[in-house]
């Protein structure tokens, strides 16, 4: 993200110099902000000041969400799957895509979010290569993402109530380190378990034992 | 359903030299086999650490090969 300050006769006026500066034509993919509104002189009287507008854009002029819709759809089409990207948010560090299919969200998704992963990890890579862009691609669809968080918190939960109630440890299915992470969080209050990663890689996997004390 | 293209556009986005890559898709009755041809310098690219890249790789050709019901498997050859 890069930033310059414009002066013009009006707050618009300053903007729009800045774009054909910069060689935008979208005004949408820039952050404006009025430093100053300015102040015209009324018939010559008074002291008039020029506005002043300060532009935030994003550099190197390939947009990073065009080329993102662009992998994404071509990929869909080759893997012979229905989808289209419905919506792209475009964040200083993050870019979040939202992806939309009649039929097939299900072999989007695959079992347990392996195939929505694997995009989402060749996406990264693929717009890594093409554009340079360090910014972060995340890959949702019929907010799975939520839906998947929110069923981790419950059967964790319900984990440990098996766990506090048998008085024996338990281990959960292997996950990856983000959905690991939301495990430790969850129950990191609850102070009749404590929770442990084990295992290398892929295979790393939480156990959820009750605590010493008695 | 043409595997070739759908890991061609994959794997030539990702490697240094995608003149050089070959894919050749051989058919059986109940498997197809891709095998995947890169220069010396472009093999870690397909791969990845700890083979991230081809398990990605092959769980996006197996998403694809779900509705044939074909086992599709992907070789990378040295």
């Amino acid at each position: 993200m890069k930033v310059i300050e414009v002066e013009g006769r009006t707050s618009d006026d300053a903007t729009k110099k800045a774009l054909a500066e910069l060689g935008i034509r979208d005004a949408s993919k820039v952050n404006v902000e009025v430093i100053d509104q300015g102040k015209s002189g009324i018939f010559g009287f008074g002291v008039s000041r020029p506005a002043k507008v300060r532009i935030y854009y994003n550099e190197g002029g390939e947009d990073v969400g065009d080329k993102v819709r662009e992998i994404l759809e071509t990929l869909l089409n080759k893997m012979d799957i229905e989808g289209t990207v419905k919506d792209i948010k475009e964040g200083e560090t993050k870019v979040y895509v939202e992806l939309d299919s009649k039929s097939s969200s299900g072999l989007i998704i695959g079992k347990k979010g392996k195939t929505l992963e694997a995009l989402q990890f060749m996406v990264n890579l693929m717009i890594n290569n093409a554009t340079g862009s360090e910014k972060k691609i995340i890959l949702d669809i019929e907010a799975y993402r939520d839906k998947r968080e929110k069923a981790l918190k419950k059967m964790s939960r319900d984990m440990a109530i098996k766990v506090v109630k048998s008085g024996r440890p338990l281990t959960l299915e292997p996950m990856n380190p983000l959905e690991r992470r939301l495990i430790h969080l969850t129950l990191q209050n609850d102070k009749r378990v404590v929770t442990k990663s084990e295992g290398q890689g892929i295979y790393r996997k939480i156990r959820i034992s009750p605590s010493s004390k008695k | 359903m043409n595997y070739s293209e759908l890991v061609g556009f994959m794997v030539k986005s990702l490697v240094d030299h995608p003149e050089q890559v070959e894919i050749r898709e051989i058919e059986g009755e109940k498997s197809t086999i891709l095998e995947l041809k890169v220069t010396k310098d472009d093999i870690g690219k397909v791969i990845g650490k700890h083979g991230r890249i081809a398990r990605a790789i092959r769980t996006v050709i197996n998403a694809s090969a779900t509705k044939t019901g074909k086992r599709v498997v992907l070789e990378i050859l040295d």
